[in-house]
């Protein structure tokens, strides 16, 4: 089972990108359309290296969208990128060199794991090192191995991922994605799928990467997560952001009338 | 009926195997290319492709063996019996595989495209790592359908003189004078390659579905 308790995790320190305090991630006057309608207009972000970020708003405002621009996966039509020293114009397509780089170092987690049927789990995870970072097969399946063990899953390695918990798939698809060495991860809505005591053990893990430094931006409806995991709290409605800032002051005690009834709607239930 | 009669159609049996065999592997091959024209972006690409479909489907197969084997045979691009009807039956199954893969991408769930992007896998290996492997299972049932109409096909070969069952059936036949039992031995011989075929499929199937469950 998983170890939860974080004085004995063995917390291998993240070499931070930069230094700490400086951005490591900004989306700079974001907006996207179909056609008339509206999506995202002007959402304008900042990231620093280590923070942990939560996302929260009523269906449809954009905040997957949102998510979904900052790897390219559905690109915005106005607005750009910045992660590290990369900088991306949304409005134009990028080069498939730019955006190697981009997605190489932002990771993804997405609601419906998307795990690949056909390949064991430690094939799941050790095929991307594989193509994208050249590992050699050995060394590729060594560092796949560590990861299942951060997330509590070696058992797992020679397991089909249909053998597995909607919750164990998460965590395989969290190691995926680590697996990279990325520099930031996007995680959406990963818990969404998952009855509450399999979001649980997600969480958990999602709880000790934010611990051991990871950047993260976290589209999510775990109030609790938001609230006490997370650094910072971003509440969105109609594509817009209405409101920013600490997790608690923000969660406690909203200032738009829309954050208010929205906060009111998912904690009185 | 005679044991002479019996070993005379069942001598047809490897012919029939290797027109099926060598035309279904060259279908399934073709049809992968073919399947991407069909959906590339673009036009100048899905024309020609759907073209190509539309063309090998809708002309009866003995028509395109006769086109390869006397029209391309007799002067442009000399070829035995055994290279036209492989030939023309192989074109012909490239149109229907690659509307089968066509059929078996959609059952893959779209997620499957953006996990590879998001992990900023090259397009090779989306390609012939995750999406080409699920799609051979995905439509593994369809070809196997596919290949026992295929082996009823091959018969098209008796008529431009490759030895298989059928045509050594035909010519015991007339030689003897007693086509009910050399037919019935011929149809028994179909029979009993067919079953095995579709047994096969639906055991790979089976066996793989519980392994992967798409």
């Amino acid at each position: 089972m998983m170890n939860l308790d974080p004085d004995t995790l063995k917390l291998p320190q993240r070499e931070l990108i930069g230094q700490p305090d400086k951005p490591i991630l900004r989306l700079e006057g974001i907006g996207k359309e179909y056609g008339k309608h509206v999506v995202l207009d002007d959402v304008n972000l900042t990231l620093k290296s280590g923070e942990v970020v939560a996302i929260i708003g009523p269906s449809g405002s954009g905040k997957s969208t949102l998510l979904r621009c900052i790897n390219m996966l559905g690109p915005a039509t106005r607005g750009r990128v910045i992660v590290g020293d990369l900088a991306i114009d949304e409005s134009v397509p990028p080069t498939a060199q730019q955006l190697t780089l981009l997605r190489r170092s932002v990771g993804m987690v997405f609601q419906s794991f998307n795990l690949f049927p056909h390949m064991s789990v430690l094939r799941n995870v050790s095929l991307p090192q594989e193509r994208v970072l050249r590992r050699s097969r050995k060394e590729a399946n060594k560092r796949s191995l560590e990861l299942l063990a951060r997330v509590g899953l070696e058992g797992k390695a020679d397991q089909y991922p249909a053998r597995c918990s909607g919750g164990q798939q998460q965590r395989i698809a969290i190691a995926r994605a680590l697996a990279l060495e990325p520099q930031i991860m996007l995680f959406d809505e990963p818990t969404s799928a998952l009855d509450p005591e399999l979001g649980l053990e997600v969480l958990a893990v999602m709880q000790e990467l934010a611990r051991s430094g990871m950047t993260m931006l976290v589209v999510t409806h775990e109030m609790n997560f938001a609230e006490t995991v997370s650094d910072r709290v971003i509440i969105m409605a109609d594509g817009k952001v209405l409101e920013e800032g600490p997790s608690k002051e923000v969660m406690r005690n909203p200032q738009t009338e829309r954050a208010k009834r929205f906060l009111k709607a998912v904690k009185d239930r | 009926m005679t044991a002479d009669m019996f070993f005379g159609v069942a001598m047809g049996v490897p012919w029939t195997l290797a027109v099926t065999s060598a035309a279904f592997v060259l279908g399934a091959a073709l049809g992968m290319p073919l399947c991407a024209m069909r959906l590339s972006k673009l036009g100048l690409l899905r024309a020609i492709a759907l073209l190509y479909i539309i063309l090998f489907r809708s002309v009866p197969p003995l028509l395109w063996v006769f086109v390869f084997f006397f029209g391309l045979g007799s002067g442009y691009l000399p070829m035995s019996a055994f290279e036209g009807v492989v030939l023309g039956l192989g074109l012909i199954t490239a149109a229907n595989m690659a509307e089968i893969y066509r059929g078996a991408l959609s059952a893959i769930h779209g997620g499957q495209w953006e996990a590879s992007q998001a992990l900023a896998l090259p397009s090779y290996s989306t390609s012939l790592d995750i999406i080409a492997p699920q799609l051979l299972r995905v439509s593994l049932p369809s070809s196997a359908s596919y290949a026992v109409g295929l082996l009823k096909d091959s018969a098209i070969a008796s008529t431009i003189g490759v030895t298989d069952i059928s045509f050594n059936a035909n010519y015991i036949a007339k030689a003897t004078y007693q086509g009910l039992p050399v037919f019935a031995i011929a149809a028994l011989f179909y029979i009993m390659i067919s079953l095995p075929v579709a047994a096969l499929a639906r055991a790979a199937d089976q066996r793989l579905r519980a392994r992967v469950a798409l």
